[in-house]
């Protein structure tokens, strides 16, 4: 029986992939599996959102008696790893990053110890199958968590944004919104900047429309938030983002054009404010599509991999804690 | 007797935009007209290539004399000039850039001031913002005093990687993984080369990464194209004035891993080194004209000939000095 250890590395601030770690942990642990998290004494323990996941803090972790799922941008982590004996799997969130970082040691691996994949869109899992036709892959989808997103009673014409991976687009198209659309020049912007997971969940419920500033993506989870919240979605897929994206669901634009996104973004304040069965139908499709990407879905999937990847891991048919 | 000012305001590093402020003031001086860079005290004047253009510093403009060329992105300059009523024209080579620093204060200008732009792109978009505005297209170009082919050519990607890093890198990894007839390709960083050592090594190179993001234009793409590589990648939106399926190998914004399978199949046209690299390189040569400093030259006499007409003080070569 081995014991499942997800290590993860904040240097502090809100990082989606972080979340995810620990929700798979915390989950494992609900449905009975012996999983922990790990880090580093440097490392900082993410606060920006709850969680019931334990965190072994640069504890010995043995090899013979441990399970890792290494997240792809633990470079150094996963040289170390390619030398040692650990069972290992790697959990892949974003793709472009993984081209960029995670190539060079996965190479270091030998061959009869090459890893298995998680990973955590559609997208990723075409990527990865292309890369490694040989390996072992799972998609285990990242998830928009209904827990915590979902509409509110009352809700401002405001755009909601999280300008972090594209800040001059963010205030490009700040600025184009009221120039090209004046009618839209009143709304108010509701920045969000290193908020909590409820802060951003009460602010999406609580406005009437979402910028989405995705940019190369794996999957790109926060218009699926925003989706889940009832906001009307408006802005770039960020590539990934396509796995999800219909024309029923948002008004998206071509990646990187700002003056595109300034109109999907009006097109989308037209229908909010109108209101009537074309923005009822709207958000509908957006909680559909949202509900595809829920937790319930995430932990069907992460029980029905995880029984295939190792069963031996599950202590009991009930939750640990 | 009017003078033409162009701002300048670096704070070091390279920028392609400086560049082109400075070869505005040098060629209006040799077309004859009363032209100056103007920086301020504490600013760095570009030394990543050679110019010949006036540079002063601190001195304060004439307002009855002087009509101000202020860069898009300069917004604290664009509300001065705007509070003391300067005579001004906007010079945008950025969209992009423009929009998320200037708009605001462009709203300073009781009347608004005309544009230059350095592309179509950028002139449609100034024409979306300011309808009633005077815009004129004054495109940038592809120096090809300087970027030209060279008889032999190795086989090389060259790689300007100033915007997209983390794309470049996945590019390289990938063409390694699922391209590995071409691991032999070698890659060459030409990360802040001065200009003549940039034209120098595009001419050796057979391949280019085109790496262009968010752009006004995207000038690299043109001078590799001048300079016979095969250019591979994105248009960075502003390249699509010239891009074509013919002079390079074009993927959609941010399409990482369609790029390195472009890059690929570039790689092998540049081993062939038959006549599709020859029509590939033709349709470079003839795109790089196209852009090339002399129609730059043309367009920028056109343009203050309407603008200014009074600042051209001589038929021929001003001397050099302010």
């Amino acid at each position: 029986m081995k014991r499942i250890v997800y290590p993860f590395f904040s240097r502090g601030g809100v990082t989606g992939g972080h979340k995810m770690i620990l929700r798979h942990v915390e989950t494992l642990r609900d449905l009975g599996f012996d999983a922990v998290a790990y880090t580093g004494q440097r490392n900082a323990i993410p606060s920006w959102f709850e969680h019931r996941a334990p965190i072994l803090i640069d504890e010995p972790i043995p090899q013979d008696s441990t399970l890792l799922v290494l997240p792809h941008d633990a470079v150094n982590t996963l040289r170390q790893v390619a030398a040692s004996s650990y069972e290992t799997v790697v959990l892949v969130q974003g793709h472009f990053n993984f081209a960029a970082q995670a190539i060079a040691p996965m190479a270091l691996f030998p061959p009869e110890r090459r890893p298995g994949f998680i990973a955590v869109s559609g997208a990723i899992e075409r990527f990865l199958r292309r890369l490694y036709p040989e390996a072992q892959v799972e998609t285990i989808p990242a998830f928009a968590d209904e827990r915590i997103f979902r509409p509110g009673e009352a809700r401002d014409d405001a755009v909601a944004m999280i300008p972090r991976k594209r800040p001059l687009e963010a205030s490009a198209i700040q600025a184009l919104l009221p120039a090209l659309h004046p009618r839209h020049a009143h709304l108010p912007w509701r920045v969000l900047e290193q908020a909590s997971e409820a802060e951003t969940a009460a602010t999406m419920a609580g406005s009437s429309l979402f910028l989405s500033l995705s940019r190369l993506e794996g999957l790109g989870l926060t218009p699926l938030e925003a989706m889940a919240s009832g906001s009307v979605v408006a802005g770039f897929t960020g590539i990934g983002g396509r796995e999800y994206a219909t024309p029923e669901n948002g008004f998206w634009a071509a990646e990187n054009d700002c003056f595109a996104a300034a109109d999907a973004l009006a097109e989308a304040a037209d229908l909010a404010a109108s209101g009537g069965p074309a923005l009822k139908r709207r958000r509908e499709a957006g909680y559909e599509t949202a509900r595809r990407w829920s937790y319930a879905a995430f932990r069907d999937r992460l029980e029905e991999v995880w029984m295939r990847l190792a069963p031996g891991s599950r202590l009991k048919n009930g939750p640990l804690d | 007797m009017t003078r033409i000012v162009y701002g300048l305001y670096s704070s070091g590093g390279m920028q392609g935009g400086h560049k082109i402020i400075l070869r505005h003031v040098e060629a209006l001086r040799e077309l004859g007209f009363h032209a100056v860079a103007y920086t301020g005290e504490k600013n760095l004047i570009p030394n990543w290539f050679d110019h010949q253009a006036p540079v002063i510093r601190g001195q304060v403009v004439d307002i009855q004399r002087d009509i101000f060329v202020v860069p898009d992105d300069a917004t604290q300059a664009i509300r001065t000039l705007a509070a003391a009523g300067v005579r001004t024209a906007v010079i945008v080579q950025g969209h992009h850039n423009f929009v998320s620093a200037s708009l605001e204060a462009m709203k300073t200008y009781r009347e608004l001031p005309p544009f230059i732009a350095v592309s179509p792109t950028v002139r449609r978009a100034v024409k979306r913002l300011y309808p009633e505005a005077e815009v004129h297209l004054v495109r940038s170009f592809a120096d090809e005093r300087l970027f030209r082919p060279d008889e032999t050519r190795d086989l090389a990607i060259a790689v300007v990687k100033r915007k997209r890093l983390e794309e470049a890198a996945g590019m390289r990894n990938l063409l390694r993984v699922l391209h590995p007839e071409h691991e032999d390709v070698a890659w060459r960083q030409l990360e802040n080369l001065r200009e003549p050592d940039l034209a120098k090594a595009l001419r050796r190179a057979a391949v280019a990464l085109s790496l262009n993001h968010l752009e006004g234009l995207g000038i690299t793409t043109l001078e590799a194209m001048a300079s016979g590589c095969l250019c591979v990648g994105f248009t960075g939106i502003g390249g699509l004035d010239y891009a074509t399926p013919d002079n390079g190998f074009w993927v959609g914004e941010d399409e990482v891993e369609a790029a390195a399978d472009a890059l690929a199949e570039a790689c092998a046209v540049a081993k062939a080194d038959g006549p599709e690299a020859r029509r590939r390189r033709e349709a470079g040569y003839e795109t790089a004209r196209a852009w090339s400093y002399a129609a730059f030259r043309e367009e920028l006499e056109a343009c203050w000939m309407a603008l200014a007409p009074d600042a051209r003080i001589s038929s021929g070569p001003l001397e050099p000095g302010p």
